[in-house]
């Protein structure tokens, strides 16, 4: 898959990928990442497939508009710093990874549920953290299936802003790749002005 | 109005009856034939029923009968009465009763374990009537019923933290000992703490539709037996009959 990724999607460059609906960019992905790893039995809890999904899953953040996973710690801050951790093959995080964690959340302007279980997110705020945790392994891409799914319009203009933001940083090598609804615009417009993002009329087959 | 149960399943009451009986003949039994008869009776009745899942059922009963072997061997290695059957150079190998423990301990088991299979395919609302048509108590039927609906919830739950795993790049294959146990603590606190949680919201929900007001509410669903129940439940009672006929002889 990421593979495919790397041929049809060159790295360098953003991309807003235009789909019928809200979910069908996340159809699509829940068909090569989730479905394999549900269907079945032992094979596929532990067979080949779920193999390479650990092998996918360091090089794609995926944030889809409802959530196949679970989150492990006790409140927000501690998940963000698992997440970090993982990202240098750790199952446990130190204190710089917490630190960072703050500090993302701060950019964020999310220091309000800093101490909140994950469990007990909002729909939106479980989105935003799941999101916080995929941004951070800082994969070679970050699929986002739909945006504004969830998320206020104050929240998804906060997001677009934290990616533009991140544009500039010399260190940012995540290749971001947002799903839209033709009709949706408001959201995305400042994107569409961005000399590093680029349209996709069709989602190409995966 | 009158809530439907599943069609294409056989009744509660038909499954007791043929599972009480089995039970009884695979343990009363002290020949091979009725044992057989209720191995032949239940994988047909598994075959008929469950035809798409004919496939796995086979693998899943031909592991568990290879095991059941080796438990088997023990019986006719240490069981040295009756008469001699192999012997090897004028050592006695296998003795009749050996034998015969062996494959009466393999069928038993395999009973156990058919009957296991087709006690799961009754689904869970169909057990509930049939608890509320006997008229158990509904703190006891909901009780039992809420611990069954958990088992599929905690699977659920731990595929999904095992996919979290997986996504955030640890494959549990890889990891050393000292990691798989820090992996498995992460994976069980918060599948402990979403079960509490699942567990507190499910009486909560209970308790404000005001069930455990009384002791027993009736549940306005007809639960009747079908004419496959009829077929099985005959075919019960003359296997039953012919046991015991076969036991007096």
């Amino acid at each position: 898959m990421i593979e495919w990724l790397q041929e049809n999607f060159p790295h360098g460059t953003n991309y807003l990928i235009a789909q019928k609906d809200a979910e069908q960019i996340n159809t699509c992905l829940s068909k090569q990442l989730v479905l394999p790893a549900y269907a079945g039995r032992k094979q596929s809890l532990w067979g080949e497939t779920a193999r390479k999904l650990s092998i996918t899953g360091k090089k794609l953040g995926w944030v889809p508009n409802k959530l196949p996973a679970a989150f492990f710690a006790d409140s927000v801050e501690l998940e963000i710093a698992d997440a970090c951790a993982a990202r240098e093959g750790l199952l446990q995080f130190k204190k710089l990874h917490l630190d960072y964690a703050r500090e993302i959340l701060a950019r964020l302007n999310l220091l309000y549920i800093i101490q909140r279980n994950p469990y007990f997110l909002s729909e939106g705020e479980t989105k935003l953290l799941w999101f916080i945790t995929q941004w951070v392994k800082q994969p070679e891409y970050l699929i986002v299936g739909h945006l504004p799914s969830s998320l206020s319009k104050k929240r998804t203009d906060e997001l677009v802003n934290f990616f533009l933001e991140s544009e500039t940083k010399t260190d940012n090598t995540v290749t971001i790749m947002l799903g839209y609804i033709s009709h949706q615009k408001d959201w995305f417009s400042r994107l569409l002005t961005n000399s590093k993002w680029k349209v996709i009329q069709q989602l190409p087959c995966l | 109005m009158k809530i439907l149960t599943s069609k294409n399943t056989l009744h509660f009451v038909t499954v007791l009856a043929a599972g009480c009986s089995a039970s009884y003949w695979a343990v009363a039994a002290t020949h091979y034939l009725l044992p057989l008869l209720w191995l032949l009776f239940f994988s047909v009745w598994i075959v008929v029923r469950e035809r798409r899942e004919f496939k796995n059922f086979l693998k899943r009963f031909s592991q568990i009968g290879s095991a059941l072997l080796v438990v088997s061997l023990f019986q006719i290695i240490f069981r040295r009465q009756g008469m001699v059957i192999v012997s090897f150079e004028g050592f006695p190998l296998i003795y009749s009763v050996g034998l015969m423990e062996a494959v009466l301990l393999w069928i038993r088991y395999m009973i156990i374990f058919m009957l296991a299979y087709i006690f799961a395919q009754v689904p869970v609302f169909d057990f509930f009537l049939f608890l509320n048509k006997i008229r158990i108590s509904m703190q006891f039927s909901l009780l039992l019923l809420t611990t069954l609906r958990f088992l599929p919830f905690i699977f659920d739950e731990a595929r999904k933290s095992l996919w979290s795993l997986r996504f955030r790049g640890f494959d549990p294959k890889d990891l050393s000992f000292k990691e798989k146990y820090i992996a498995l603590k992460k994976l069980f606190k918060p599948l402990l703490f979403r079960g509490i949680h699942y567990a507190s919201f499910s009486s909560l929900a209970l308790e404000l539709r005001g069930y455990c007001i009384s002791g027993w509410v009736k549940i306005p669903a007809a639960y009747p037996l079908k004419l496959v129940d009829y077929l099985v439940l005959a075919l019960v009672v003359i296997i039953n009959l012919y046991g015991v006929y076969y036991l007096t002889k």
